[in-house]
Formats: structure tokens, C-alpha cells, sequence
């Protein structure tokens, strides 16, 4: 469908600083639609338990956000999670957009 | 460059939805596609666009096989298009940039219009809400928010003081500089200045305060947003605005929430985005002390995002809001985001007018209009700036003032010594509410109030004459002015006024004179009382006596004992009168009678006689 979504995680001692990424590899603009300015969230799980969320704690405007992301452009954002314990994390990324249901996972070891 | 159409010009004046002229200001760029607007003039040059295009944004059927495509195009494709001859024209896509005000549906929709009609601006008097920071009459707004674009020509004058709990990321004026757009868009749904040019808003003089809790992405910590309320609440503002939320509350956004009430802030919250859903209001807005606004488009049917739940206090316009922008500009942005504003604008007004912070919410929540929606969808109803005012005679559209069609004065004469005059009056009111006439007469001379009266009229139109009297009042040649206001159901008022001359002064115009007066004992009867005769004669070179007061006291102590008044016309007039002192026969005191003549001008004249009470 043209758009790809990537997650790179960047593991400090003190914290992870997680960024979402998402492409339009396709050939014509993609217009996603967001209903808040929440364009992505990130969960980091450890045994199938969530240990921290990105959104926790946080509120965003409300109002309809849309986002045209040309052909070979991308559009992203980064997460910090403060003071992680160390382990082993399946962390999952997942796009906030009302029109797609694009998601994306990785492992981080703090 | 357009080489089919050369009647028509690169550059096209479009009437935008408002009906306001406005300019494509496109401005070309180096990329090889971009957006252009082609019009086309049959369905082989519409397929010619589509297999050129990337994307397709919109048609635009004219009829007659006339169509405008906006696609997006590479450079190579438009020189192609332009060779056609069934291409009538291609131009790059821009910004329309509104050359006057524009009324955004929203802030028509809740009647903010006919509070601006009726002077109510949130603002000081004078429309002077800019003076910020001296604690300024007028309403406070807190835009609770991204920031604030402090360079915007439809705000900056009604800009206060901000703050930055969160500062803005890059060369910015101001640390609450608005780097993200939404929280400029909402201080102009709320306080855009009223002026020639940009958009209004639904108050146009309030003082907006800019309090950046979100970042440049449009998110924000609870602790932020908390910090934030506080600031609004120990600055002592009026009205804090939160277009935000989180799908899960924060113990401390709820209890920042509760101190800035307790510190007589009103706190307005949107509902949320997450609908199509029930029961699904987000925080700040759930909280007991937040209004919660859901968001309506503009038929008024619920917007398909808009949250819902019992926490729902009142809706608002909130799809495909035009207001100001960061940047300068102006963006259509739709959300609870964009209902939100609208009731913190409204909520100015009234706190500007005196109300409390609980004062305001009931009353906004009480006038809200019904619009048949669900309770957990609309709440009270849809905002209503000009009810809760005072200012709507309960019919839509609002209400529209009473006028005076005519008005006018003219002496009457008569012998009195009165300064009468008729006033004929008409006046008219386009919704048919009218309520009262209410008409003054003021002596210019002396300044003061002669005389009112008040009719009460009812429908479109009402005419009547009405007397009004400066009793005793007859002075050659002094100016009266009439005025006259009349008022509708709804408060409205329209005011005319009229000067008239009193010339009549034939009369009333020398006082009375008591010409003779004789106090005698009268002893016949055998009366235990001291029996007295005072006979008296009057007279008035102008013929409007009046009155006669007779006052018998004793002088042996100063004690009135006996009175009499009699009624007297003419120019003359006589008459014997009898006083008594009640068991006072042959007492040896001395009495006196005090004779006082009065005129119908309310002149006097007065005379005393004296006798003794010794049985001779």
C-alpha cells in the first residue's frame, strides 16, 4: 500500500529514545488523517505486560489532523522513555492515523 | 502561458464560501509537481488530466462538460495540458488569502454576531482589551495551549500576558509563541480582533493570554498542563480553554482543575476526538469542574468525531473552523478542539458582564438552544452567545433591535398653568417583539425631570400620542426635550429624542394676592369653643386662582388649632369662613388666621389677621 513504518530505538544508560518513522515508499502522496495531534504510540512490554507507554501521562489537542507525506518522504516522531529498568523489551509502534492500521515492532535491551 | 483562454487571466478572483473576494496567492516553487487547478471543457481533456495526474484532490463540475481538476501534476504534464485546446486553463493551486473580515460559520451559528451588534465585545468599553498586564477591564482568556502566534495582526491587539511552561522550539518573539498552529487557531475562535480584515471571533476584545503547555508536536505532559491551569488560576484570569485531552485521567490536571475553580476560573474542555463512540470523554473535559464541549458541524448534526457521554455540557461549532493561524495566517481546522473556544469566548463576555465563574456556567448551559441532539451529545443544547446575554427574543437567527420610526412634540394650550405638550411617536421592530415605550420630558433650564410615562406596546409596529405635563412649570420661552426609548422582549433598545418650546405664557404668569382679611369672635350660640369668622377676599391679575388655606393658631402657645382649604377659580374670589378653638371660649389668648392664596401656576400670596378671644 505504498507506506512503510519503521521504529528505531536509541538505548542510553539513562533512557530510550524511541522514533517512529513512517514512509511513503509508493509513487503518489499519501494523505493520512490523524483525530488528535497523537500521530503515533509506542509500547514497550515485557512477558506480554505493558511496562510503559508512550501516551501515559500525556494529552494532546484535539483537533483533526491531516498529513500529506509525498512520494519518498516521511514523516516522524520520537518518544523518550526516562529511566527504564534494565531488561529485555518487545517494544511495539503503532501509527494513530483513522485511515490505516500500520504497525511495527522491535526488541530493545536496556 | 494559457493559451485557450486569454480572456482569462493567470491570476482569478474567486468568491470563497463566505461570498468575500479573495486572491490566489500561489506562490511557484523549484519542485517538479505540484497541485494545479485545470479546467477542462469535455471528457477527453478530463481523462487527459487523470492519466497525468499523480492525485486528484477535487472535481468541480461547472455544467456544460466545464470542470476544474485539482491534481497534482508533474511540471512536464502541464506544458503538455496547456497545448490542448480542450484545456481551458491551468494555474497553480495557492491559498486564498480573504481580502475583508470574515463571520466564520461558527461564530455566526452561535450568535456571537448579535452580542458584537449590541456592544458586547469581552472587551473594556472602548474595545481596548490590549492594555493587558494592568489588569485591564474587560474578560481574561487563557488559551491553555501550543501558544500563541504573538505577531498575528488579528490578535496581536488583544494579546495580555503569556507564559511557557513549555517554551516554543525555534527563533521565536516569545517563549509561548505558538510553534505548532492549534492554540493561534483557537485564541481566534475565542477573541479575534473585530477590524476590516482576518476573521472574528466570538468575543472581539477580551485579553488573551497564551499558556504553552504543548509542544511543538501538540502534546503535553499532565504535569505541564497542570502547571499551566495553575499559572491561569494565580493570575486571577477569567476563562482557562483546553483544547486538549487524553483518553485517561491525571490526579494532578484533576486537582490543578479544582484549585483554578476554587479561584473562580471557568474551565472549558473539549470532549474529544475518538467518535463515532459513547461514553467516551476525555480529560480534562470529564472532570465535575471542567465544561465539556462536544462539537457539532454545521447543519448542526453531531461531528462524527466528536465524543459523547452524560459529561457532555453544551456543543459547539467545530467542523471546518476558519481562524487565525501561526504564522500570520489563517487555517480551516475541525475538532473539540475548535468547539472549545467558542464557549470560552462566550464565557469572557459574561464574566466581563459580572458573573462568576459559576454563574457563567449555569447561565451558558441554561440558554443553550436545544438542536434535537442527544443528551450525551449536545448536553444543554448549542451555544448561544446571544441568550445567555440577554440578548435573544427566542426566535433563531437572533434577535433584531427595535427601532424609532418617528417622533415628535408640540405645546398644547391651554389656561393652565402648565407646560403640557403632546408627544406622537411611532416606533417598529423587524422580529415583532416589541415590549415598552418609555418617553422623558426634561426642563432644559433647570435640568430636570418634568414628567415620564411608559406604554406598553406589543407586535412589529406601535404609534401613539402621549401628554406629558411640567405641572405649574409655564416659563416663557424655556426648551423641553422628549426622549424616547423603546425596548423589546429581548432587552434591545433603540433611543430618539426631540426639543419642543414652551411659548404659552398667558396665563398663570402673576401671583395671587390676598386683597382683605378680618379675624372676628364670633359669640353667638353659647358654644363652649372659641368660635371665629375670617372673612377674606382674593384676587389674581390672571385670572387662575385656585386655592384658599385658612390656619387659625394660638399664639399664646404657637399651636395650629384649626384649618380650612377652599377651593377658588377666577380672577376674584371672597368668602367667610369659620374657625374654631375648641374649648377655648373667652380664654383671653390671642389668635391669629394665616389666609394663603394659591394660582394654578402654583403661585401664592398670603395675608394674617389677628383677634382676641375675650367674649367682645
Amino acid at each position: 500500500m505504498g507506506l512503510d513504518v519503521t521504529l528505531d530505538a536509541d538505548p542510553t544508560p539513562d533512557a530510550v529514545t524511541f522514533t517512529v518513522t513512517v514512509a511513503n515508499t509508493g509513487d503518489t502522496p499519501r494523505t493520512l488523517t490523524f483525530p488528535t495531534g497523537q500521530i503515533a504510540d509506542i509500547t514497550a512490554t515485557a512477558d506480554g505486560d505493558p511496562v510503559w507507554r508512550w501516551s501515559d501521562g500525556r494529552m494532546f489537542t484535539q483537533a483533526i489532523r491531516e498529513e500529506t507525506i509525498d512520494p519518498g518522504d516521511t514523516i516522524s516522531m520520537s518518544g523518550t522513555w526516562e529511566a527504564p529498568p534494565a531488561g529485555t523489551y518487545a517494544v511495539v509502534a503503532t501509527v494513530e492515523a483513522a485511515n490505516t492500521d500500520l504497525a511495527t515492532e522491535t526488541t530493545v535491551t536496556v | 502561458m494559457v493559451q485557450h483562454s486569454t480572456s482569462r487571466r493567470a491570476i482569478l478572483t474567486w468568491a470563497g464560501t463566505t461570498g468575500l473576494g479573495a486572491l490566489v496567492a500561489g506562490t511557484a516553487t523549484a519542485t517538479d509537481r505540484r497541485e494545479y487547478n485545470v479546467g477542462t471543457a469535455d471528457p477527453r481533456a478530463e481523462r487527459a488530466v487523470r492519466t497525468a495526474a499523480d492525485a486528484i484532490t477535487r472535481e468541480l463540475d461547472w455544467g456544460g462538460g466545464q470542470k476544474t481538476i485539482t491534481a497534482t501534476l508533474p511540471t512536464r504534464a502541464v506544458e503538455g495540458l496547456q497545448t490542448r485546446p480542450d484545456v481551458r486553463y491551468v494555474e497553480a493551486n495557492g491559498e486564498m488569502h480573504a481580502l475583508a473580515q470574515t463571520l466564520p460559520w461558527g461564530v455566526d451559528r452561535v450568535d456571537a454576531d448579535v452580542a458584537h451588534a449590541n456592544g458586547e465585545t469581552g472587551g473594556d468599553d472602548g474595545g481596548d482589551g490590549g492594555d493587558g498586564g494592568d489588569d485591564p477591564p474587560g474578560g481574561d482568556i487563557a488559551i491553555i495551549d501550543t501558544g500563541i502566534d504573538s505577531d498575528h495582526p488579528d490578535l496581536v491587539d488583544n494579546l495580555g500576558a503569556g507564559h511557557a511552561v513549555v517554551s516554543s522550539r525555534g527563533p521565536y518573539a516569545e517563549p509561548w509563541d505558538d510553534d505548532a498552529g492549534h492554540g493561534t487557531h483557537c485564541a481566534g475562535i475565542a477573541d479575534a480582533v473585530d477590524n476590516s480584515s482576518g476573521v472574528v471571533g466570538v468575543s472581539t476584545a477580551a485579553t488573551l493570554h497564551a499558556v504553552k503547555v504543548l509542544d511543538k508536536s501538540g502534546s503535553g505532559s499532565f504535569s505541564d498542563v497542570a502547571a499551566g491551569i495553575q499559572w491561569v488560576a494565580d493570575q486571577g484570569y477569567d476563562v482557562g480553554s483546553m483544547s486538549l485531552g487524553a483518553s485517561s485521567g491525571s490526579q494532578t490536571v484533576q486537582d490543578a482543575c479544582q484549585y483554578a475553580v476554587d479561584n473562580g476560573v471557568l474551565l472549558v474542555g473539549a470532549a474529544g476526538n475518538n467518535g463515532p463512540c459513547s461514553d467516551c470523554v476525555g480529560y480534562p473535559a470529564a472532570y465535575q469542574t471542567v465544561i465539556a464541549v462536544s462539537a457539532t458541524d454545521q447543519d448542526d448534526s453531531l461531528a462524527s468525531y466528536s465524543s459523547t457521554g452524560p459529561e457532555v455540557e453544551i456543543a459547539a461549532p467545530g467542523t471546518g473552523i476558519y481562524s487565525t493561524y501561526a504564522g500570520g495566517g489563517y487555517d480551516t481546522l475541525s475538532g473539540t478542539s475548535m468547539a472549545t473556544p467558542h464557549v470560552a469566548g462566550a464565557a469572557a463576555q459574561l464574566m466581563d458582564n459580572g458573573d462568576s465563574n459559576t454563574q457563567a456556567r449555569d447561565q451558558l448551559a441554561s440558554t443553550a438552544e436545544d438542536i434535537g441532539l442527544a443528551a450525551n451529545e449536545q448536553g444543554n443544547g448549542l451555544l448561544d452567545v446571544a441568550a445567555a446575554l440577554g440578548l435573544d427574543g427566542g426566535g433563531s437567527g437572533g434577535n433584531s433591535a427595535p427601532a424609532v420610526d418617528s417622533l415628535g412634540a408640540t405645546e398644547v394650550e391651554t389656561g393652565d398653568g402648565d407646560a403640557e405638550f403632546d408627544v406622537t411617536w411611532s416606533v417598529s421592530d423587524a422580529d415583532g417583539n416589541l415590549a415598552s415605550v418609555d418617553l422623558t420630558l426634561t426642563d432644559d433650564t433647570a435640568g430636570s425631570t418634568e414628567d415620564t410615562a411608559t406604554v406598553s406596546v406589543s407586535g412589529d409596529t406601535a404609534s401613539g400620542t402621549t401628554r406629558l405635563v411640567a405641572t405649574g412649570d409655564d416659563g416663557t420661552g424655556n426648551s423641553y426635550t422628549v426622549s424616547l426609548t423603546v425596548s423589546d422582549d429581548s432587552g434591545a433598545t433603540a433611543t430618539d429624542s426631540t426639543t419642543v418650546t414652551e411659548t404659552e405664557d398667558t396665563t398663570g404668569g402673576t401671583a395671587p394676592t390676598v386683597d382683605s382679611l378680618a379675624l372676628t369672635e364670633d359669640n353667638g350660640g353659647g358654644s363652649p369653643h372659641a368660635d371665629f369668622d375670617a372673612a377674606w377676599t382674593v384676587g389674581d391679575a390672571d385670572g387662575d386662582l385656585a386655592t384658599v388655606a385658612l390656619t387659625l393658631t394660638d399664639t399664646a402657645d404657637g399651636a395650629t388649632v384649626d384649618t380650612a382649604s377652599l377651593s377658588v377659580s377666577g380672577a376674584s374670589a371672597s368668602g367667610s369662613t369659620g374657625l374654631t378653638a375648641k374649648h377655648a371660649e373667652n380664654d383671653g389668648h390671642t389668635y391669629e388666621v394665616v389666609c394663603t392664596v394659591t394660582d394654578a401656576a402654583g403661585n401664592t400670596g398670603s395675608a394674617s389677621a389677628t383677634e382676641v378671644e375675650d367674649g367682645a
